[in-house]
């Protein structure tokens, strides 16, 4: 039955990449059906280059999605190779869960509430330490640079690599290694620079890789927080989507050609500069100086730690005060009228949304779950491993144009916008996330325990299912958790896939954040990290009431 | 400089379980010391306070120190104590020769790789030396293992089961590599063990309870 597993996953969840992938080089080469032009041709990357703003769009989007890369790589690093084995790091263990769980969404209304000229940071210093009586005019949140939003993901991605980290690093005999190493007369963060990071980088590369992608082409957070005039590439993009006007889809699908393009070339230039480093470091590594003691970068990982869960909570209490705000004028700190009423007015409204969100994410974090753990065991069973990049595929490659490929597929293959289609849609991002949380810890677990259960005559599936299933439930269902986060963050998905017909707390999210009604964002916020908070709470609870799982 | 390693009224704890209670040993320059005793006897968490890498779990008073010099208290790195493993625990992201050139202490960049390159050629290594330690057989990364613990210069050494994966006749030959090899740097060892047959001749032992 195993067999079925890698046919499932081609079908399911690498299949649709192909058609993603034609469903936008064929509108792009100027063929579009619907209008009736079938020939070849380059129109559409003339339509493309002659929009104004694109290349300052190109620069802003290459800008913010290298930009927080680097920034979220090096303060991951910093944090893991800095607190490890400390009680910062058993700190960081723990907070790590509600801090993931916090959808990008959400993150960022919280964070505009915070950073804005207008927001909470500005009043809870005002008027003692500014002396002003209203919001300076300074473009901090959708600032022409990209800054606000490089920012904002660079702190939504740090916590994500932290945790591949994690997962990379039970592949590494750290401690040992650490002791060796500090035996011969390095310091600690000699050795992890030296020895340990050089283990640990090619572990949590395509995890990068897949941070990189969604940076380049992110389109909510960018809305939220980008710049405008022009917005980045994606949302320049997405915007040419929804335009009525037919006969505008090949210079909507050259742009998101284009998006790929520079997605690939990224990477590629990436990987280069990673060797070129490489080579350069590798006499550094064996130079044999030992180092002095790092008070800095010592200082910053320890303070970045602390800073990173502040900023968590005080997007959280923003979100939660703006809630209930009835009356907040500037400059006053806090609100001087509070009541539940906004909650009252608007949770009905917010029902069908919740609906379709936990439906859509239980259905598509179950299956994956479901379709990882079998693939997982068959490879175990075969031997044949299939190579994690192609795993990860769906999440290497740009989101927009892969979901505006498969849509144009889906819709000359007659299935029309659809709740099946949204969440084949939530699968296929779904899968790559729970493949990468989880198969670090399969590949971890002794086949010796099975083996001995087999021995005593118990069929493969008993063993699974006693044996198995009971030591790795924490790793799988946490997995699961990732996997149903990110299918409540769904975004584009959801709203081409479903044809904007799908609500989801996500999609109205979105819609209300880019509004001016603080109450009503804050409360959708809320309500979009509540979703994903109660599956984290769910995947750390269940094992404990579940006796004797290690 | 050869110098003599000394333990002092040493009592480990973990929890409510006493490890060891008031020991007290020396070790002389040349001079391999032997601790026996069965698993979960504590041995090798004496090497780990010894090395000063004790986990937080576990609670211990005492004195250790190397010609008359502290080290307790010492981060890891300061006490200039080696240790070797059961495994080789040799860096897989590097050569062979780049496994020892990290061991070794900073200096003119000739004068290190010829070092290194003689250490390979005195164990008639020399042609395995740009390659990865996963192409080396388990003799092979043995003697490179304790080559790179005693290039970084250390005055002491601590051996952790150094022989307990290496097959019968390999571990003969190796054992007889590694004493001889300290003998010839003059510096203090002690060695974990579970097996009779490791303690070097005329060698003293330390026998810990269950």
């Amino acid at each position: 039955m195993l067999r079925f597993f890698p046919v499932l996953v081609s079908v399911f969840c690498l299949g649709p990449l192909v058609f993603g992938l034609a469903g936008v080089i064929i509108p792009a080469l100027g063929v579009n059906p619907v209008t009736g032009e079938l020939r070849f041709g380059f129109s559409a990357f003339g339509m493309l280059w002659a929009e104004p703003g694109l290349g300052r769009s190109v620069l802003l989007t290459l800008g913010t999605g290298s930009g927080a890369t680097v920034l979220s790589l090096s303060l991951a690093l910093l944090v893991v190779a800095f607190t490890w084995s400390s009680r910062w790091w058993v700190w960081i263990r723990r907070v790590l869960p509600p801090v993931l769980s916090l959808p990008h969404v959400a993150f960022a209304i919280g964070f505009a509430f915070l950073v804005s000229p207008s927001g909470w940071v500005a009043r809870l210093v005002t008027p003692w330490l500014t002396g002003w009586s209203r919001p300076p005019d300074w473009q901090i949140v959708q600032d022409s640079f990209g800054l606000c939003l490089t920012l904002a993901l660079a702190f939504k991605e740090t916590p994500f690599l932290i945790l591949m980290c994690m997962a990379a690093l039970s592949q590494i005999d750290v401690d040992r290694q650490l002791w060796l190493g500090r035996s011969l007369g390095y310091r600690p963060h000699r050795v992890w620079w030296k020895l340990l990071i050089p283990q640990l980088y090619p572990l949590i590369r395509l995890p990068l890789f897949a941070a990189m992608a969604y940076s380049l082409s992110v389109v909510d957070m960018a809305m939220l927080l980008g710049p405008n005039r022009p917005p980045t590439l994606a949302v320049l993009v997405f915007d040419w989507f929804r335009d009525p006007e037919l006969t505008l889809i090949p210079r909507a699908a050259a742009g998101a050609l284009l998006l790929l393009v520079l997605t690939l070339c990224l990477m590629g230039l990436w990987v280069a500069g990673e060797r070129l480093l490489f080579a350069l470091l590798r006499k550094n590594h064996v130079n044999g100086r030992r180092g002095t003691p790092s008070y800095l970068f010592k200082g910053l990982a320890r303070i970045s730690v602390p800073m990173g869960f502040l900023v968590t909570l005080l997007v959280f209490a923003a979100l939660l005060l703006w809630s209930v705000t009835v009356r907040w004028r500037f400059p006053d700190a806090f609100p001087t009228r509070m009541a539940f009423g906004n909650w009252g007015s608007e949770l009905p409204y917010a029902l069908r949304p919740m609906g379709f969100s936990i439906f859509v994410a239980g259905i598509s974090s179950f299956l994956a779950s479901f379709l990882v753990i079998g693939s997982l065991e068959h490879q175990n069973d075969s031997g044949n491993h299939w190579p994690l990049w192609l795993m990860a595929l769906p999440i290497l490659l740009p989101q927009l144009p892969m979901v505006f490929g498969i849509q144009v597929a889906a819709l000359k293959s007659g299935i029309s916008s659809s709740l099946f289609l949204v969440m084949w849609g939530h699968l296929l991002f779904v899968f790559p996330y729970i493949w990468l949380c989880l198969h670090g810890n399969y590949l971890a677990f002794d086949q010796r325990y099975t083996t001995v259960g087999l021995a005593m005559g118990q069929s493969p599936l008993a063993c699974f299912f006693k044996i198995k299933l009971p030591m790795l439930l924490r790793p799988i269902l946490f997995s699961w958790a990732v996997g149903f986060s990110v299918s409540i963050a769904q975004f584009l998905p959801t709203l081409m896939l479903g044809g904007g017909r799908i609500p989801t707390i996500t999609t109205e999210a979105v819609a209300i954040g880019s509004g001016v009604d603080r109450r009503l964002a804050a409360i959708y916020a809320l309500i979009q990290l509540t979703l994903p908070a109660l599956a984290y709470a769910a995947a750390l609870i269940v094992p404990r009431l579940k006796r004797g799982t290690p | 400089m050869t110098l003599e390693l000394a333990v002092s009224n040493l009592s480990i704890q973990n929890g409510a379980y006493r490890l060891c209670e008031d020991l007290s040993f020396s070790v002389a320059p040349q001079e391999v010391v032997t601790i026996m005793g069965p698993s979960g006897s504590g041995k090798s968490t004496i090497l780990s306070w010894i090395s000063g890498a004790l986990g937080p779990d576990f609670k211990a008073s005492g004195t250790v120190s190397l010609g008359g010099r502290t080290l307790t208290g010492l981060p890891i790195e300061k006490r200039g104590i080696a240790i070797l493993f059961q495994d080789d625990l040799l860096f897989p992201h590097m050569t062979v020769l780049e496994n020892l050139l990290f061991a070794l202490p900073a200096g003119e960049r000739k004068a290190r790789k010829k070092e290194a390159t003689q250490v390979l050629a005195d164990l008639g290594l020399n042609e395995l030396k740009n390659r990865r330690p996963k192409a080396l057989s388990g003799g092979q990364k043995a003697r490179i293992s304790l080559m790179r613990a005693l290039l970084s210069r250390p005055d002491a050494v601590l051996l952790d089961e150094p022989f307990s994966k290496l097959d019968k006749p390999l571990r003969k030959s190796f054992r007889a590599f590694v004493f001889e090899t300290i003998r010839t740097m003059g510096i203090p060892a002690i060695l974990v063990t579970h097996d009779e047959d490791d303690i070097p001749d005329g060698g003293r032992l330390i026998r810990l309870g269950a």
